[in-house]
């Protein structure tokens, strides 16, 4: 058990370690100090009003995560998060700004609505793979493109709000937007946001659905081995659907804390490439609801003390040369931890058939178990 | 001789697919090779074409010693293989196919229109109608296997090697291959040809050898030979002695299938019209050489294949229903390859215990997916199954493939079915473990369960069958008595022989051409 704990912990330790190793090359050959730049970010980075900037920045990390890994488990790569979540988060907008509700009733609609959007996004590229036998990559990639269009002329065309200069939605007033969770007071901006629930919830219940349900487990089998999926009376296509409409669901609700919570409109401040911090955030976690929260609020630490470089005269950039090494060295990491596990677990089998010398071999050791 | 071969061994493991062949190839001859699956027909072309190397033994091409180290070096001493399954790029045209890797012109520059006129005329010369621009995807098995051989022509093969090369072919077009075969022997090459059907080998070829259990155990020509002493030499079976029954099969009928055929449009259905019955606690053996309609029954009596033609479980017409419905009624299945698809070798055995079973309690709590259910389940089925080397957690893939088929035996078995459809049951398995399955399958047809077997291996199928059906080209050719047949009429049978009405139009009938 400790052993399997030390394991996973190893991983991202070690893919971090990589990533710093990296960055740290970067700076030097830059010509720069690298330990004066760890110094001036961790001290930034540990300020309250950073740590809560973290914390709500991590929230669509860890969205994106988990609309990322919803796919993976069935063995799917869902690259159309991005634009799965722009056309949600507008639909999310709008329905915020006009339903005519209170609160505890509009929020839970709208946040529904961006799921449903969200998942009819993925439906495409699910339907085209199933029916076409289409890569899920290359049309949900494709689909990014087309959410772009779709979202600039709906925002042009149809949901406008006001004329000239504003190229936004309608403002969300307080009976739409997500009310703050926890205003710590120990400063300027440390308000903790409501999406930090959310994301909870999110984690839940993807822990459930994938590791605790029998559709988990068949989602499993359909992934590991189609051909014994559909011995078993697991239609491997229909799982191929039902993973996607989940990951898009996911999905749709990662732009709404920018929308529900800082620019209360759809405009063009919206970020749009959420989705490779996200899947840096599950390699990082890899696919684990826990493991994914921590690996997002690395990268969402790292992303936010990066910032104060600038004042400092040292390239902002740092940032994104460790998000990137990031996605190399959490593949690196975990691969050389897992060498290292099965050189452990040989050296461990070794061991123990010396100490008991020519009797038989322990049941644990598989394979030397004569066939009968 | 154009190709000798001597002392030829070779051996997988503690396995022995050869075992000292020596094969003489006269130019100018047609040359068969007979014997069942995995009697070591095709291991033995391989290491003539260089795909593989033998352990021990010599090859010598024309008088001339050769080691070849891939197929490359065998093609350069004039050897081409025409493989049963093709290997062709479906995107290319045929001449780009045929002349892949072997392009006219500079490194950097394909001469196009040489090779072009270079691949139509020698499809010309040979009396091949095929179009040398057209796209291999657009052709049918005939026209890709006429590639594959313009393929060995094109690279100046002396020696042709066709691994059964009729199996994928309707008869018309079997007959434009052998008049094909016959001008490549008039102009001094040698065709070997590997067939386990008995009527074409002693239409066409010149020589014949026989190999059983990676031994020759007969060479000798069509004027020497007929088709029953053939099938007595390519399948031999000791008799085993069955260990008589005490309870009688039941009446009532607990699978049923009724015309099912299943296949393309427009090409031969790889099942055929097949109708059968399976009463309870009875077992009804299927025999036949692979590849003669076996996995589409099993397919279509799962629910994975579409087909023609009606299943029934007991009373119930289950044709239109989903696997997943047909196992809930008390289907159960062993595979044909249990690493396929009747285990996930990288989940524990907690999880393959529930793999098929997870519809239902224990495995099944609500929505939820009963971790302590499922390794219950694998529990029981280690202990009562004796499954040795692994616990619930453990993975699949440690356990021994003897193992693995026991744990796949007990959860289909222990969850006590109506109906089994068992596909090659000890497959690889050690004598051991083969009569711990055999002692769990006969207990349970005791109990009333109704087995289909589907089995290669003849010992196992007389041993545990109370009818046998033999399948030939997707079609019921006869029902025989396993304790009365002997080994000889059941090999005719297999082959061909007997029960095959001679062209593919006529139904054969199962009644009249039963034993």
């Amino acid at each position: 058990m400790i052993r399997r704990i030390a394991v996973a912990l190893a991983g991202p330790i070690v893919s971090v370690l990589l990533a710093l190793l990296v960055t740290t090359l970067f700076l030097t050959f830059g010509g720069y100090s690298a330990a004066s730049a760890y110094e001036v970010m961790w001290n930034y980075g540990i300020e309250p009003a950073s740590l809560v900037s973290t914390v709500n920045n991590a929230v669509p990390l860890y969205l994106a995560g988990v609309a990322a890994a919803f796919a993976l488990r069935m063995g799917l790569f869902n690259i159309g998060v991005d634009g799965q979540y722009r056309v949600a988060a507008l639909a999310g907008a709008v329905v915020a700004a006009n339903l005519p509700l209170p609160l505890w009733l509009r929020l839970p609609i709208t946040l529904l609505v961006c799921c449903l959007v969200g998942a009819l996004w993925a439906l495409v590229p699910a339907l085209l793979k199933v029916y076409r036998g289409v890569s899920e990559v290359i049309t949900s990639i494709l689909m990014n493109a087309i959410a772009t269009t779709v979202v600039a002329i709906l925002l042009a065309h149809v949901f406008r709000s006001g004329s000239g200069q504003n190229t936004g939605t309608a403002i969300i007033g307080p009976d739409g937007a997500m009310p703050a969770l926890i205003d710590l007071g120990i400063g300027n901006r440390t308000t903790i946001s409501g999406f930090l629930v959310v994301a909870v919830v999110v984690g839940i219940l993807f822990y459930l659905i994938q590791y605790r349900t029998v559709f988990g487990f068949t989602l499993q089998v359909a992934a590991r081995s189609p051909e014994a999926a559909e011995s078993a009376g697991i239609k491997v296509n229909r799982r191929i659907i039902w993973a996607m409409l989940g990951s898009g669901a996911i999905a749709g609700l990662i732009g709404l804390p920018h929308v529900l919570g800082t620019a209360f409109r759809f405009d063009g401040t919206l970020p749009t490439d959420l989705m490779f911090t996200g899947l840096a955030a599950a390699l990082l976690g890899r696919s684990h609801p826990i493991g994914m929260a921590f690996g997002a609020l690395i990268l969402a630490f790292v992303e936010r003390s990066s910032q104060v470089l600038g004042l400092v005269q040292l390239p902002t950039e740092v940032g994104s040369v460790f998000m990137a090494v990031i996605l190399l060295s959490s593949a690196v990491g975990y691969w050389l931890t897992e060498r290292a596990d099965q050189r452990i677990a040989l050296w461990n089998a070794i061991r123990r058939r010396r100490s008991a010398g020519p009797t038989p071999p322990s049941p644990s050791t598989p394979g030397l178990e004569a066939a009968r | 001789m154009l190709v000798r071969l001597t002392g030829i061994v070779k051996r997988f493991g503690t396995f022995v697919a050869n075992d000292h062949i020596d094969l003489a190839v006269r130019a100018g001859t047609v040359h068969a090779i007979v014997g069942e699956n995995g009697a070591g027909k095709s291991t033995l072309m391989k290491i003539l074409a260089g795909e593989e190397h033998p352990d021990e033994g010599t090859i010598e091409i024309a008088g001339a010693p050769h080691s070849f180290r891939s197929p490359r070096d065998a093609q350069q001493a004039g050897i081409g293989m025409v493989h049963q399954h093709f290997l062709l790029a479906d995107a290319l045209r045929v001449w780009e196919n045929v002349v892949l890797a072997d392009e006219p012109g500079t490194a950097l520059r394909l001469d196009s229109a040489a090779a072009r006129r270079r691949v139509g005329e020698i499809a010309a010369a040979n009396g091949f109608p095929v179009d040398v621009d057209a796209v291999v995807r657009d052709l049918g098995v005939g026209g890709r296997q006429r590639v594959e051989i313009l393929k060995v022509l094109y690279r100046d093969a002396r020696v042709i090697i066709l691994d059964e090369p009729t199996a994928v072919l309707v008869p018309s077009e079997a007959q434009s291959l052998f008049a094909a075969m016959r001008r490549f022997t008039e102009a001094g090459a040698a065709v070997i040809f590997i067939s386990h059907k008995l009527d074409e080998v002693l239409d066409f070829a010149d020589d014949i050898t026989v190999i059983r259990a990676g031994a020759v155990v007969g060479r000798t020509t069509p004027a020497e030979s007929s088709a029953p002493a053939l099938a007595a030499l390519m399948v031999k079976v000791a008799m085993p002695s069955v260990a008589p029954r005490e309870v009688a099969p039941g009446t009532a009928v607990v699978l049923s299938a009724a015309g099912v055929t299943v296949g393309d449009a427009g090409e031969v259905p790889a099942l055929d019209d097949v109708s059968l019955e399976v009463h309870s606690g009875e077992i009804v053996g299927v025999a036949g050489v692979e590849g003669n309609g076996q996995s589409e029954l099993l397919m279509a009596l799962l629910g994975r294949a579409k087909h023609s033609g009606t299943i029934s479980m007991g009373d119930a017409d289950i044709t239109d229903l989903s696997t997943e419905a047909r196992r809930e009624r008390g289907m159960a299945y062993i595979p044909e390859d249990r690493h396929r698809d009747g285990v996930v070798l990288s989940m524990p055995l907690r999880e393959n215990a529930a793999l098929g079973y997870h519809a239902r309690p224990p495995v099944k709590r609500g929505p939820w997916f009963s971790r302590a259910g499922a390794a219950g389940v694998a529990r029981t089925i280690i202990s009562r199954f004796d499954v040795r080397g692994g616990d619930p957690s453990t993975l699949a893939s440690a356990l021994s493939g003897g193992n693995q088929q026991k744990f796949i035996v007990g959860r289909e078995l222990g969850s006590h079915p109506k109906v089994l459809i068992a596909a090659h049951p000890t497959r690889g398995v050690d004598i051991g473990a083969q009569s711990a399955v055999w002692n769990e399958l006969t207990a349970a047809r005791d109990e009333g369960l109704g087995t289909l077997l589907i089995s290669a291996d003849l010992d196992e199928l007389l041993a545990l069958s109370d009818r046998l059906l033999v399948f030939y080209r997707g079609r019921v050719v006869g029902e025989l008595d396993p304790k009365t047949v002997d080994a000889q009429v059941l090999g005719e049978y297999m082959t061909g022989v007997r029960g095959q009405a001679p062209d593919a139009g006529s139904r054969p009938d199962p009644e009249g051409a039963a034993a």
